[in-house]
């Protein structure tokens, strides 16, 4: 008996130093290793985003288990995303990194880790092959003759699902893609001052006191319609007499190209100076191919304005 | 180096080299050395971990009671090559980057177990030392010997360098790809022990 707790009692503190020196090892080097995967991932990222400064890791958004970090230039401004994604192979997960600009083109492509067979799926290692992918996007076709190794198609293919995986969940804005900044109206004069709460709410509209040094000077309004694909965001300055000052389309979803930019702006350029009695005229007021869409924000500008003239009775500015 | 050292030394080289004679640790062999580099970096791996292993079972060997020392000598070495594994990573990433791959695979490595129970168990530390410094030797030299072989037949190269497209030009040049698969490992290490043992009974008969 005695044998046996002797046997025992040597397993246990063989047992017990060893994981008190694993446990002090572990934590003494914690950090240096965080800091060796972070710098690694930060320079594998700079590699397939070369003109991009900066990564926000907490930026971080994870949509069907791809992981997206964006991509700010020098200036500040986001220019794209790198995304971490896999995708089954031949030989199990192929883990792959990919930038993608703003313009949802390729910039880069790295294979991180994968178990394709030697001298056949694995040449997606190779660089030459990484780089046929740069400045492609979504709309790409796999081409078996171009992208396919002989003797080795499922590889390069589960690479390019998992791609076009990444290039589609791809988590940009709506406003990004138009590119019209909300701030925009506020821009051109300085020294108003929009407040940080709404002072009225009726239906999708938010009222905003706007003020400059002599008070207030009228309202900031934004507010929703119902488009033809979804909901159109756009926001308005409205001064103490009920007249338009801007209006501004800030977020659509409507067809893509069906409207050109510049239409757009000329469109809402028509709108400054309209107040409450304005009627809208089909012929001059919608755009060709869009009159849905034009029809629904037109509609609730009169809403928001006919409630305007009630907030105008109640501050007394009639 | 005292005579006695230097035998526990060299017969790790040849006379009892792990790979050819001793057919310890196929496991790693087979698997990894699919080119030169490959083989260089994991016997320098494995003759690390063999050396601290072999040093440190020989200093405790007297406080093991024989009929657990299986599992002790198991834990030992797990924690080992942990803890290499963990400061390698933090401190020398550079080498980390090429070893990382084979150190959690030198765990599994018979020979370190092998030489703990057939050496470092019933000999003196520095004996413990040198033996590990041969069979780690020897063990990197057959590895390395290996993934050269294989790396010229099935890539062309050698250490990474394209020689065989250079010596024959790329269009003459064709690579035989089995030869970096498992099965061009047991073949290639199937021709070399051949050769090796055709060699020993060579100079056996000239010696009678």
């Amino acid at each position: 008996m005695g044998r046996i707790f002797h046997y025992a009692f040597v397993l246990t503190l063989i047992a017990v130093i060893s994981a008190g020196i694993l446990a002090y090892a572990d934590k003494k080097t914690a950090e240096p290793i965080e800091n060796i995967t972070k710098k690694l991932e930060n320079s594998a990222r700079k590699e397939l985003f070369p003109d991009a400064e900066k990564f926000v890791e907490k930026e971080k958004k994870i949509i069907s288990k791809i992981e997206y970090v964006p991509a700010y230039n020098k200036s500040g401004e986001k220019i794209g995303f790198v995304a971490k994604g896999s995708e089954n192979g031949y030989g199990g997960a192929i883990l792959f990194m990919v930038g993608i600009g703003m313009d949802g083109k390729i910039t880069g492509l790295k294979i991180i880790d994968a178990k394709e067979t030697p001298g056949l799926g694995d040449k997606i290692f190779l660089e030459s092959w990484q780089k046929k992918w740069i400045g492609r996007d979504s709309k790409y076709e796999f081409n078996k003759k171009e992208d396919a190794f002989a003797g080795a198609t499922i590889s390069p293919t589960a690479v390019y699902s998992g791609i076009k995986k990444a290039l589609k969940n791809m988590p940009v804005e709506k406003k990004e893609k138009l590119n019209i900044e909300t701030s925009s109206i506020t821009k051109e004069s300085i020294d108003k001052k929009i407040a940080e709460k709404e002072s009225y709410k009726f239906g999708n509209a938010s009222y905003f006191d706007i003020s400059n040094n002599n008070g207030v000077i009228g309202f900031f309004i934004k507010s929703e319609a119902k488009g033809y694909n979804g909901k159109i965001v756009f926001e308005m300055e409205v001064d103490k007499a009920g007249k338009i000052n801007t209006l501004k389309i800030t977020e659509n979803s409507e067809t893509a190209g069906k409207v050109d930019e510049k239409e757009l702006e000329k469109w809402q350029k028509n709108w400054v100076g309209r107040d409450v009695n304005y009627k809208f005229d089909e012929t001059n007021d919608a755009i060709a191919g869009a009159t849905v869409t034009t029809k629904a924000v037109a509609d609730e500008v009169k809403n928001i304005l006919t409630k305007y003239e009630e907030i105008r009775k109640k501050r007394g500015w009639e | 180096m005292s005579g006695k050292y230097y035998k526990e030394f060299i017969k790790g080289v040849f006379k009892e080299n792990p790979t050819f004679v001793l057919l310890l640790g196929l496991c790693p062999t087979l698997g990894v050395t699919s080119s030169a580099i490959n083989g260089v970096a994991m016997g320098l791996a494995t003759l690390i971990v063999l050396i601290v292993s072999n040093v440190l079972v020989s200093m405790i060997r007297r406080f093991i009671p024989d009929k657990i020392r299986i599992p002790a000598y198991v834990m030992l070495i797990a924690t080992l090559v942990t803890v290499v594994d963990m400061v390698m990573h933090a401190y020398v990433y550079e080498i980390y980057k090429v070893l990382g791959l084979f150190i959690p695979l030198i765990v599994v490595n018979c020979i370190i177990l092998g030489r703990a129970e057939a050496f470092a168990a019933k000999n003196g530390v520095v004996a413990s030392f040198f033996d590990g410094l041969g069979i780690g030797t020897g063990f990197t030299i057959s590895l390395t010997v290996l993934g050269m072989v294989r790396e010229i037949l099935g890539a062309g190269k050698l250490f990474g360098i394209n020689f065989m497209e250079i010596l024959v030009g790329a269009d003459k040049w064709q690579p035989a790809l089995i030869m970096i698969l498992p099965p061009g490992a047991f073949i290639t290490l199937g021709f070399l022990m051949a050769g090796i043992n055709y060699i020993k009974e060579k100079k056996h008969k000239e010696v009678k």
